[in-house]
């Protein structure tokens, strides 16, 4: 076991453990999407557009998205770590990292239920 | 008496005994030949972040298409064109290599596949199956 934390209170348990999980919600999505379009087999923008429509799977993809961004951020951070010296370089970056994924997040949610382009 | 900084600690320097001074302490990255888990690792690191800098793009295309049916049809064109298209197996490789690679993960979280046999069995499949299925992914959609 380390000696030293790298981030003060927590071992990173959490954070390992948030990057396996969100990996299996997205699996599971795709898994559905795949099985989805399958079946449902949406034509043309009409029928693509009532596919979004549907409650549950507009709330099911939302969900993919924020898993993956969450995921994303995860492992940015892990990139970030391994690559750039703690400093500001770091903090600067790690921002930048936070808001790129706040800012697709809102924007995802404009997507699925804007109803605006 | 000024502290090391933490992150010298690697660095700390320590009286080496003579038959050891010649030993080199950096080695240049170059001269070293990469293992296959290695190369599936770092692949998989890779992969991830170009997934990730596709994603303005991805977005972008998903409110095109939802917006009209202009915008639906001009996505369709857009994947029609050859660069949209040979960006889009590089990152159906992306997404592919990077899980495969993450099941690989789990995979050896679960204690499974760590021996060096099966290590080195497991990477190679991940990397031909990933290669394969974007071949066929792109055959099937072109």
């Amino acid at each position: 076991m380390v000696k030293r934390l790298l981030q003060p209170g927590s071992h990173g348990m959490s954070e390992w453990l948030l990057q396996r999980v969100t990996a299996v919600v997205m699996l599971l999505y795709v898994l559905v999407f795949g099985l989805v379009l399958l079946l449902v087999r949406p034509d043309g923008h009409e029928g693509w557009r009532e596919l979004f429509a549907v409650q549950p799977f507009t709330i099911a993809t939302f969900a993919f998205i924020l898993s993956l961004l969450l995921h994303a951020w995860l492992g940015l951070r892990g990139v970030l770590a391994d690559y750039v010296r703690p400093g500001r370089a770091r903090q600067v970056l790690d921002f930048a990292a936070a808001l790129a994924v706040v800012a697709m997040g809102a924007w995802a949610a404009c997507i699925l239920w804007g109803g605006t382009a | 008496m000024l502290k090391q900084k933490s992150q010298d600690y690697r660095m700390r320097s320590r009286p080496l005994a003579p038959h050891h001074r010649e030993r080199p302490r950096n080695l240049p990255l170059a001269t070293l030949r990469l293992p296959l888990p290695a190369l599936v690792s770092i692949l998989h690191r890779v992969s991830g972040v170009l997934l990730f800098l596709s994603l303005p793009g991805v977005l972008w295309l998903l409110q095109l298409s939802l917006s009209s049916a202009e915008g639906y049809q001009h996505v369709l064109d857009l994947l029609q064109s050859l660069p949209v298209r040979l960006l889009l197996l590089a990152l159906t490789w992306a997404l592919l290599h990077h899980l495969l690679a993450g099941l690989r993960h789990l995979a050896l979280d679960l204690h499974l596949g760590l021996e060096l046999a099966k290590a080195r069995f497991t990477s190679k499949l991940v990397l031909l199956l990933g290669l394969l299925l974007t071949v066929a992914a792109g055959v099937a959609l072109w």
